[in-house]
């Protein structure tokens, strides 16, 4: 019970900038998340279609790969930094 | 560099799964790369238009759209992220996306974006005509159209899309067509 009015009480005094603050950080969270898994869709897709068609520039290509998914945890430790952890 | 590469002849490094022993590649195609310029003036605008923002944002004491500064970092980031994913995307469709020309058959790769791909082949004795098209006037000054092919197999039409040397391309394709017919 006493929980839960901490709870209620932690809401209202975050006051309406404070909510959207909060709302904005889950968002990008959110964001980010939706960024790593498209990352790693890419290298996946990247990989199966290399064993399709072998050309001597693939390896370029899954160098980006993992240079984007490599980025994608970066920019989330970057995230949490800035929205989350502060 | 390969990587934007279009047009190959009788490439020494490229391979594909199902190719058989002996079995050598004469052309392999994608679109061409005239035909990336306006997702990548499309993706160069949206680029800029954040720094373009931020500099009227900066140097006004109040945010122009009345957004908290993190809010407006915020969405500025997932700007650049969806631009990132939409660059990506573009390119790797259009890397993958190809059609290849051996001494023995037609293969087409069709590649679309994260989740499926789908490879139709056909060999020449089942080649009933072959055509290409040039439909604009950027496809007549720089060189790329259609080639199409009625087939006898499951699938009865091949359209290779905006290839570089159309002609060059249903030439052969003809060539061998005719070749396999005789023999």
């Amino acid at each position: 019970m006493n929980e839960n009015i901490d709870i209620l009480t932690t809401f209202t005094s975050l006051g309406f900038d404070g909510l959207i603050d909060k709302v904005v950080s889950l968002l990008m969270l959110i964001i980010v998340l939706l960024y790593i898994i498209f990352s790693m869709i890419v290298v996946r897709q990247v990989y199966l279609m290399s064993d399709v068609i072998m050309t001597g520039s693939n390896k370029y290509i899954k160098f980006f790969s993992w240079l984007q998914l490599a980025f994608s945890f970066i920019f989330a430790y970057f995230i949490l930094q800035v929205f989350v952890i502060q | 560099m390969e990587i934007f590469s279009a047009f190959f002849e009788r490439p020494k490094n490229i391979r594909f799964a199902t190719q058989e022993p002996g079995e050598k590649i004469i052309f392999v195609l994608r679109k061409a790369f005239i035909t990336n310029i306006p997702w990548i003036f499309l993706s160069i605008l949206a680029l800029i238009l954040p720094f373009i923002y931020m500099q009227f944002s900066l140097n006004s004491s109040e945010n122009i759209l009345g957004f908290s500064r993190k809010l407006e970092v915020s969405l500025i980031v997932t700007w650049y992220l969806l631009t990132i994913v939409y660059i990506v995307e573009r390119y790797i469709t259009w890397y993958f996306n190809v059609y290849i020309i051996t001494d023995k058959r037609v293969v087409d790769v069709d590649f679309s974006p994260l989740f499926s791909k789908r490879i139709s082949e056909t060999t020449y004795d089942r080649v009933e005509d072959t055509s290409f098209s040039m439909n604009n006037i950027f496809q007549t000054i720089f060189n790329y159209g259609d080639v199409y092919l009625q087939t006898a197999a499951e699938k009865r039409e091949f359209e290779f899309h905006s290839v570089p040397n159309p002609s060059l391309v249903q030439d052969k394709i003809s060539d061998f067509a005719a070749e396999t017919s005789n023999s």
